[in-house]
């Protein structure tokens, strides 16, 4: 039996893992500590399961417990951080956000600068409706905002996304 | 300009980056290590009580064979050994703890209703609360028990004259 329960979660893990690290690197300074708050999110979820029947979590459970263990994270960082007052992060330029193998052309590149870009609010709404396939009342639960806020969100990400695409394109021709 | 649908159809050709091998097998050990941890804590769980009524059988039956041997007095006196047994047994079997006194409190009575009958009889129905306190007293112990016990009581009564 705990080996059935290790092999859900293992099988939940390997369809959804990609899904969460990219809702993780957005609450992460790079996407070590985006699989470290995967890892302390998979934790979560299993004490909290473990109450529940042991069955691996909706998706819209596991996108929330990530934001919690990224907010906590993000204050237990401000707090180091105003005690180590030097400190510089190093920029991976291997670090990206979206697999770049499957993109085969130049618009696929920019697109995914300008996710990239976007606020941590849209993003999260994005990145929870494009990769996460939740619906609005799904994120809004995760989020815990109005269902028509993250609609809103969502069309407004999306137009400041293909404006910043047309930006860089054009940017991109003028330099060519 | 690209329409929001085109951009949205864009973004769904971009895939999520998939997780480094160490950050995978680190959650799959993990995983494996809770799913132990929890099978072992779902035995232990499962097995204790099936340990008590092993323990508490054992525990009857050799009360029932204290008791049947002090019921006995034809069993040869020299058998000391049995004899040994029972005296302690005896000495360890808990004395009922002896009634000392009670104390009853009634509140006021309140009426609830009145209710009247079939054959025309006229009921009051009276509700009060009752605090009981009884005492016992251990004596191997020394220790003074005390019992307390609130509830609540209906009393029906005739009703007389108005």
């Amino acid at each position: 039996m705990a080996t059935s329960q290790a092999e859900q979660w293992q099988r939940w893990f390997e369809e959804n893992g990609p899904r969460l690290l990219l809702f993780a690197r957005g609450w992460s300074v790079s996407k070590d500590c985006a699989e470290d708050l995967v890892q302390e999110t998979m934790l979560r979820l299993w004490h909290y399961q473990a109450e529940r029947g042991g069955s691996p979590p909706d998706l819209p459970l596991a996108f929330s417990t990530i934001r919690f263990c990224g907010l906590n994270q993000k204050r237990t960082d401000s707090r180091r951080r105003k005690r180590e007052e030097a400190i510089i992060y190093l920029n991976d330029f291997e670090d990206v956000w979206l697999d770049p193998t499957l993109e085969d052309d130049e618009e696929a590149t920019l697109l995914r600068d300008a996710v990239q870009r976007l606020t941590p609010k849209l993003r999260d709404v994005i990145t929870m409706k494009i990769w996460g396939g939740l619906t609005f009342q799904e994120i809004a639960t995760a989020l815990t905002i109005p269902a028509n806020t993250c609609a809103s969100r969502y069309r407004y990400a999306l137009t400041q996304l293909a404006q910043e695409l047309q930006r860089l394109k054009e940017d991109r021709h003028e330099i060519a | 300009m690209k329409s929001p649908e085109e951009i949205e159809a864009a973004l769904q050709r971009l895939a999520p980056p998939a997780l480094s091998s160490r950050a995978q097998s680190n959650v799959a050990a993990m995983l494996a290590d809770l799913s132990e941890k929890h099978s072992a804590v779902a035995v232990i769980s499962r097995h204790r009580p099936r340990t008590f009524l092993f323990v508490s059988s054992a525990a009857a039956l050799l009360f029932l064979g204290m008791g049947l041997s002090l019921r006995h007095p034809t069993l040869p006196v020299s058998t000391p050994p049995i004899a040994a047994t029972a005296g302690a047994m005896d000495e360890m079997s808990p004395a009922p703890p002896v009634f000392v006194d009670r104390l009853l409190v009634t509140d006021g009575a309140m009426l609830e209703n009145t209710l009247a009958s079939a054959d025309g009889t006229v009921v009051k129905e009276l509700k009060r609360r009752v605090h009981s306190h009884e005492r016992y007293r251990d004596a191997r112990r020394g220790y003074l028990i005390t019992i307390s016990e609130t509830r609540d009581e209906k009393l029906y009564l005739p009703k007389n004259g108005f």
